[in-house]
């Protein structure tokens, strides 16, 4: 599974990172945000949840596979002028097809992909939808954080 | 209102070089108000080890029985929780709630509980005071030294702020969040580091 999260505000991008495989990968953050994105990636995200009368901690380390969520959720819910959008992409397996005389690249052009795109816009709807491969997440990476 | 040998077991296995004394809560929470001249004095509700936290909770009223805090103060202390105020983990103080009943409050009263609460956090180890602020909170904790958990995502949005009113979206220091920005946060994370 890949999940991209964006963030933004009514008046700038914030940051575009990915998660794959338990590593964070930035591909394109406001100078002003580096730190806060670099803070995520080494320590996680430390939230206080209620928890009957108490507020407990919970820690989720940024390589783990919640963490993306987690982070969307946490920004949404103390930063209202945050617009966040949650992204996940199921990685499918690629199957042989030689055996049936159909070459692969054959198969590209036409790949409606199942890339299954989760949106959540400042705590708006979510919604589902089908995108063809590349269209849902094509960051232009620039300032990418050292990984 | 006293620390249990259990409780300070906790703390000095947990936390080590911290430093406890059997009165450490009684001698904090015990304030003198200026007008009344009858000290605020702590009665316990709770203190104990829950889990892996030490937790208390109590409240305020004079010797004539007249409440001081609304409510409980309620304190949370882990041994082993990340810092948000930088790099490791250690022993970090999660507040839950300090209000003042009406009659008490802008009397130095919170001023006086926090520094004493950050008194004893530094004798017994304590790094980090972590808590959400809301209502009036923020400007009242921005003024004590406590700072934003999230900085980027605050000054992101007071850029956006600003933008929209035509201010300065320069700060030189937190307590230059102007309070109608920062009353549009019902839940702000704020931590103090303690040196």
């Amino acid at each position: 599974m890949r999940e991209t999260l964006s963030i933004r505000t009514d008046l700038e991008h914030l940051a575009t990172i990915e998660w794959c495989e338990g590593s964070l990968v930035v591909h394109a953050v406001h100078p002003e945000y580096e730190t806060a994105v670099e803070r995520w990636r080494l320590q996680g995200l430390l939230e206080w949840l209620p928890e009957g009368e108490a507020v407990v901690p919970r820690h989720t380390p940024s390589s783990d596979r919640l963490f993306l969520g987690r982070l969307e959720a946490y920004l949404r819910t103390h930063y209202p002028g945050h617009h966040t959008v949650l992204q996940a992409t199921p990685t499918t397996p690629v199957k042989s097809t030689e055996a049936r005389g159909i070459e692969l690249g054959d198969l590209l052009p036409m790949a409606a992909a199942a890339v299954l795109t989760f949106s959540l816009v400042g705590g708006g709807a979510g919604t589902l939808e089908l995108a063809r491969p590349g269209q849902a997440f094509s960051p232009t990476p620039t300032g990418q954080v050292r990984p | 209102m006293r620390l249990t040998r259990e409780h300070a077991s906790w703390l000095v296995t947990n936390i080590p070089g911290s430093h406890v004394r059997p009165d450490d809560l009684e001698r904090t929470y015990t304030v003198h108000p200026p007008i009344p001249s009858a000290p605020a004095l702590p009665h316990e509700r709770r203190v104990a080890i829950d889990g892996d936290a030490l937790v208390w909770e109590v409240f305020l009223e004079t010797d004539t029985s007249v409440a001081v805090s609304d409510g409980w103060i309620a304190r949370r202390l882990y041994a082993h929780i990340p810092f948000a105020g930088g790099i490791g983990e250690g022993a970090v103080a999660h507040h839950a709630r300090l209000v003042l009943a009406p009659d008490f409050r802008r009397r130095t009263i919170g001023g006086t509980i926090c520094a004493n609460e950050e008194r004893l956090y530094r004798r017994w180890g304590v790094r980090e005071i972590h808590l959400h602020a809301k209502q009036d909170g923020p400007t009242v904790w921005i003024r004590l030294g406590f700072a934003p958990r999230d900085p980027e995502s605050l000054l992101a949005e007071f850029r956006r702020w600003a933008a929209r009113r035509g201010h300065d979206p320069h700060l030189r220091d937190w307590a230059d969040l102007p309070g109608e920005f920062l009353r549009g946060y019902s839940w702000l994370p704020l931590i103090k580091v303690l040196h």
